[in-house]
């Protein structure tokens, strides 16, 4: 999480502020450098946050995509109202679970409804907020087009209010005093391949397994049906707009605007072309028809996988990080289709697979000391602690939810739509050939 | 009202020359199919005139009179334009007799080409539908076209869905009656519409079933797409404006 090449930017727009705040203060250089630097830091890390939070809306089109029309809405409505409801409680409880004082480097303790403190805080704050959103998201494309609404938000809530802070206060904990057990241990997550990723990648996993297949998914004699997005050029944006953003939730992670950033965002870009590429290399080599959205979902799968070591790895291996990762993820949507596990979106072989793939790839990769088999071990350690933490809670959560609220909705609106039995909204009411309902009676 | 009021004046006013201007030619027996005829297939157009001539045509050629053929044309033609008043009575009641006494006229008469007979279904499923209640025809054409476009695909699929649906009926909780309909209707696709009473949740209940069947054995996406054109052509009804397709989906 922290920079180890931590060398000021020279922005040249930003000195005639400090110009005026010297004159002001009467500062010494000392004092005018150190606050040229937290300002720096602060619009980096604000700009990174923006571009964090833009990323939502890449994940809205992306999904929103990849579902039958008839469940666009509610798609996009997910996507929309975690990041709300995930923004409030992050502030509330996970930031303060995550990043407060940890003495036992289990959990933080402090910082809850962060109201007071310095400047710096509330742009950690803003950042981690817009991280935690993403971690929430993933969810909700596994299960798309079946998924009760407030299920899933009351779902979501309690991932970016518990789950994911506490296996993050272990690898990132604390800001303030203390630190996480997997810190400790020397763990490399530089942005969050393991502690986003994973993470949502596992809670997509048991989510899946509770919800069941959506309707007519896998056929009677075993086969398996493709049940095709209704809008590939949302999906092909939405991809352009996660990666964009990427480059905000990678070169934003050093937490200060610092000069290696250019290496972290070229190693970014290059882990998410090399994804696509692997993607597209595994679609040939096996034969199988070069889709888009696998192409898409191939990029995502290299940034994915790139976040843990990109600011620890050389672009050469981040550039194999993501290769390997296109073809990972291939192999283990097929292995989810086999498992008859409905990934509408592929979210657990992009996230959870590949992310633990990054985690371990930022180990194997390590800048100046590659395939050190003590860092492996901390490494492999920090994979079974996502996947033992996050998975078994949330399928706890889930199965919870599902007894009580219920998590799946019936088969009569998946037959209408959960646009309109949902929302009582759709998304194409002019040109809709497939939808059955334009309102109620 | 008062436009139904006229016409309905007016359709006696020309049953009454009809029967005047065929009397002369046809049997008392022959005489009553011919107006059956004319009621059913050319009595509601918007003038009578443009009908005579297929009107005389079609009874000529079935009842054996081609050789008087411009006479009864003729005689017709002059009965159109003989004031109500000396026409005589309305033959309406002795029509009626004729059907609860003997089979119905329009079948009686083997119409004599298939274009005709074509008209003739129609005409006789137009006078039937106007009895049966509109959600009763709307859900008749939704569950006779998902089930034909099933054949379509694949017609075991379409044998299987059918048995499974006539198993399904049982627990719809329908009368004996209604069971019967509906199990016929579906085996067999006979009659045309649906006549017995189902609620509106039992129509939905119907269709969804046959969803999830589709959803299994066709799959979700040619499931969707079998429905929107099974709504297509149930919206495309008049019936579709008293009773919405839609409710049932």
């Amino acid at each position: 999480m922290k920079n180890k090449n931590p060398h000021c930017f020279s922005l040249f727009f930003l000195l005639p502020l400090t110009f005026f705040s010297t004159i002001s203060f009467a500062a010494s250089p000392a004092e005018d450098l150190a606050s040229l630097k937290l300002a720096t830091d602060t619009i980096w890390l604000v700009a990174a946050g923006a571009l964090v939070f833009f990323m939502q809306a890449g994940f809205a089109l992306l999904e929103s995509g990849m579902v039958r029309a008839k469940n666009a809405v509610n798609v996009i409505m997910k996507n929309y109202v975690d990041m709300c409801f995930g923004g409030l409680v992050f502030w509330m409880v996970g930031y303060g679970l995550m990043f407060g004082t940890n003495p036992t480097g289990w959990f933080g303790t402090d910082h809850f409804f962060l109201s007071t403190g310095k400047d710096m805080e509330f742009t950690w704050l803003f950042f981690q907020t817009m991280f935690a959103a993403v971690s929430a998201t993933i969810v909700s494309g596994a299960i798309a087009e079946r998924s009760h609404f407030w299920a899933y938000i009351f779902g979501s809530m309690l991932i970016t209010a518990f789950i994911y802070p506490v296996y993050g206060s272990w690898a990132w904990g604390s800001l303030y005093e203390g630190s996480g057990w997997l810190k400790k241990m020397g763990f490399i997550d530089f942005a969050g391949s393991g502690v986003v990723h994973t993470i949502g990648g596992w809670c997509a996993l048991a989510a899946l397994i509770v919800i069941k297949p959506r309707l007519g998914k896998y056929g009677r004699n075993d086969e398996v049906r493709s049940i095709p997005g209704h809008n590939l050029s949302s999906v092909s944006l939405g991809g352009f707009i996660l990666w964009i953003g990427w480059f905000g939730f990678n070169g934003g992670s050093g937490l200060i605007a610092a000069t290696n950033i250019g290496q972290i965002v070229l190693n970014t870009h290059l882990g998410g072309t090399a994804g696509a590429v692997g993607a597209l290399f595994a679609m040939v080599i096996t034969r199988n028809p070069i889709l888009l959205t696998n192409t898409v979902n191939g990029s995502i799968a290299g940034l994915v996988a790139v976040t843990a070591g990109c600011a620890t790895m050389s672009p050469m291996f981040a550039a194999l990080t993501g290769f390997i990762a296109g073809i990972l993820m291939m192999m283990s949507s097929s292995v989810m289709d086999k498992l008859r596990l409905d990934d509408v979106v592929g979210a657990v072989s992009v996230h959870a697979i590949c992310g633990s793939w990054g985690v371990l790839a930022a180990g194997l990769f390590k800048h100046g000391d590659l395939f050190n088999i003590q860092i492996i071990t901390v490494q492999a350690i920090g994979i079974m602690a996502a996947f033992l933490w996050a998975f078994p809670c949330s399928l706890i959560m889930y199965l919870i939810i599902d007894k009580t609220i219920g998590l799946r909705t019936s088969t009569s609106n998946e037959q209408k739509g959960l646009d309109y039995t949902e929302h009582y909204e759709i998304g194409y009411p002019e040109f809709q050939q497939n939808i059955l309902h334009q309102g109620k009676e | 009202m008062v436009d139904s009021t006229l016409n309905e004046q007016e359709a006696a006013k020309r049953r009454k020359a009809i029967h005047y201007g065929l009397a002369e030619f046809l049997e008392k027996q022959e005489l009553l199919s011919a107006l059956w005829i004319w009621e059913k297939e050319f009595g509601k157009t918007p003038s009578a005139f443009d009908s005579l001539y297929s009107f005389t045509k079609r009874v000529c050629e079935h009842f054996n009179k081609i050789s008087i053929r411009s006479d009864i044309h003729n005689s017709l033609l002059n009965a159109m334009l003989m004031p109500e008043n000396e026409l005589g009575t309305d033959p309406h009641r002795e029509m009626l007799a004729m059907q609860s006494t003997s089979p119905p006229p329009a079948k009686a008469i083997v119409p004599p080409k298939p274009a005709a007979a074509v008209t003739t279904t129609v005409s006789v499923e137009e006078e039937l539908a106007k009895n049966i209640p509109a959600a009763n025809i709307v859900f008749s054409v939704l569950l006779q076209s998902i089930l034909n476009q099933i054949d379509k695909q694949r017609k075991e699929d379409g044998v299987e869905c059918r048995n499974y649906l006539a198993e399904i009926i049982l627990k719809l909780q329908l009368s004996s009656i209604a069971n019967i309909e509906l199990r016929g209707f579906i085996l067999t696709q006979k009659p045309k519409f649906l006549l017995k009473a189902y609620s509106r949740e039992q129509m939905s209940q119907l269709l969804h079933t046959l969803y999830i069947w589709m959803c299994q054995y066709v799959g979700p996406v040619m499931s969707d797409t079998i429905m929107a054109t099974a709504l297509r052509s149930a919206e495309s009804l008049p019936e579709s404006s008293q009773f919405s397709p839609r409710s049932l989906l």
